[in-house]
């Protein structure tokens, strides 16, 4: 497996545009859907995308091996990412905010209970609309499944902010999700 | 038997060990107990363990085509072909002999050609972050000093090239060049800003190895040439 990763890579250096399809088919998928639930959006997850092979392009040069080539672009497609958010921070910071304790702890008794088989179409829906910074911490650790501490050390924040920023996500999305049950219900009336 | 109990406001923070069952036994056996006797937390605990169930099955998502489509233009901008003058040529290692021929004309003649790789300055390294400006001003005068001396040569031999040659050397380097000027244009605009060095030495150094390319195969195509030819 991983001479086989040192020979694409080989190539790909070399300037052949087949083993660079193969290297961007071969991986394009997994890393869009990571890039699609982290950004919350298909258009920016497929500048994205790009962005991340113009630089495993660019970088080829410094793969030795070490790892293997899909651990090494996602390494890279993570930190485009991650680059890409740092940029709206102020942003980040304000979205992140708006989920306030009062989400944390909300009566859950009182509102009806999530199905236990949950649409995945609802639950991706609901992914995009979530604050980018839980969002981030959430697709990473309960979709990724990286624990928290991972998840601290790829957003740069503590482990226990990792923990706070995935259950202020889920909180978020069982409110979410209950509206999608809820129009889901009164559409099959 | 554990007094230990587990208060509503430790749920959050423990609950991701509590659904890996990686709490202390007595721990965990509280949190049973308390989960049982709070409906909030039991509605909780049932919505994350539904949650983390389903995002664990979300796949991959294949990206549109035109994505390929317009990440394949953007590297070819960036970078010209690496294959040899023979393969665009349309000439494989298997045809030494037609290779030989179409070089002759060529090659003879050429050893004025003075310019090898080893007489080129060495190519900087511009893997990494940021390039301190000194740095890069050094490397990217290094790399124009070799470019004008490769292609005062490459213009020398260029009446001696064949039609299909010429051209297709004339259309890397015009890529190439395209992005050597929208390299220097984002400078011009955030002066220092790395990815734009990265892209500036990046384009450079592929047209240095480009010409180098094109010198070193017409160079060490010469003996063999002759001794095939005859």
């Amino acid at each position: 497996m991983r001479a086989d990763d040192l020979e694409l890579a080989r190539r790909c250096r070399e300037g052949d545009a087949a083993a660079f399809e193969t290297l961007y088919r071969t991986h394009a998928g997994r890393l869009f859907g990571l890039l699609t639930r982290m950004m919350g959006s298909a258009q920016d997850a497929e500048d994205l995308l790009q962005d991340v092979f113009v630089q495993a392009h660019r970088k080829l040069a410094g793969f030795r091996g070490e790892s293997s080539l899909g651990t090494w672009l996602y390494r890279l497609a993570v930190n485009q990412c991650l680059d890409h958010l740092r940029g709206k921070q102020s942003r980040m910071a304000r979205t992140t905010d708006s989920l306030d304790a009062e989400d944390a702890h909300e009566p859950a008794a009182a509102a009806p209970a999530l199905p236990e088989a949950i649409a995945r179409i609802d639950l991706e829906r609901a992914i995009a609309q979530l604050p980018e910074g839980c969002r981030a911490a959430f697709v990473l650790h309960d979709v990724e499944g990286l624990d928290h501490r991972e998840v601290g050390a790829a957003l740069g924040i503590s482990e226990g902010t990792s923990k706070s920023q995935v259950h202020k996500a889920r909180m978020k999305l069982r409110v979410l999700l209950r509206g999608a049950v809820t129009r889901g219900a009164l559409e099959a009336v | 038997m554990s007094n230990e109990r587990i208060e509503c406001e430790r749920v959050p923070d423990a609950l991701d060990d509590y659904l890996a069952a990686h709490l202390p036994a007595a721990t965990h056996a509280a949190f049973d107990t308390h989960v049982a006797e709070c409906p909030e937390c039991r509605a909780l605990v049932a919505d994350v363990r539904a949650i983390r169930a389903v995002a664990r099955t979300l796949g991959p998502i294949e990206p549109p085509e035109h994505v390929w489509r317009k990440l394949r233009a953007r590297v070819d901008v960036e970078t010209p072909p690496r294959t040899s003058l023979l393969d665009r040529l349309g000439l494989t290692a298997f045809q030494p002999l037609a290779a030989a021929a179409v070089l002759a004309l060529v090659v003879s003649g050429l050893s004025w050609v003075g310019v090898r790789l080893a007489d080129t300055p060495p190519v900087p390294s511009n893997a990494g972050a940021a390039v301190a400006l000194p740095e890069f001003e050094l490397a990217e005068a290094e790399y124009t000093d070799a470019i004008a001396r490769l292609e005062e040569a490459a213009d020398a031999a260029r009446p001696r090239l064949d039609a299909l040659t010429s051209e297709t050397l004339r259309s890397s380097i015009d890529d190439i060049d395209i992005a050597i000027g929208d390299a220097r244009d984002a400078l011009a605009r955030e002066p220092g800003d790395a990815l734009s060095q990265e892209s500036l030495l990046d384009a450079l150094g592929s047209k240095v190895a480009l010409l180098q390319d094109t010198m070193a195969m017409l160079g060490n195509l010469e003996p063999a040439t002759e001794e095939q030819i005859q």
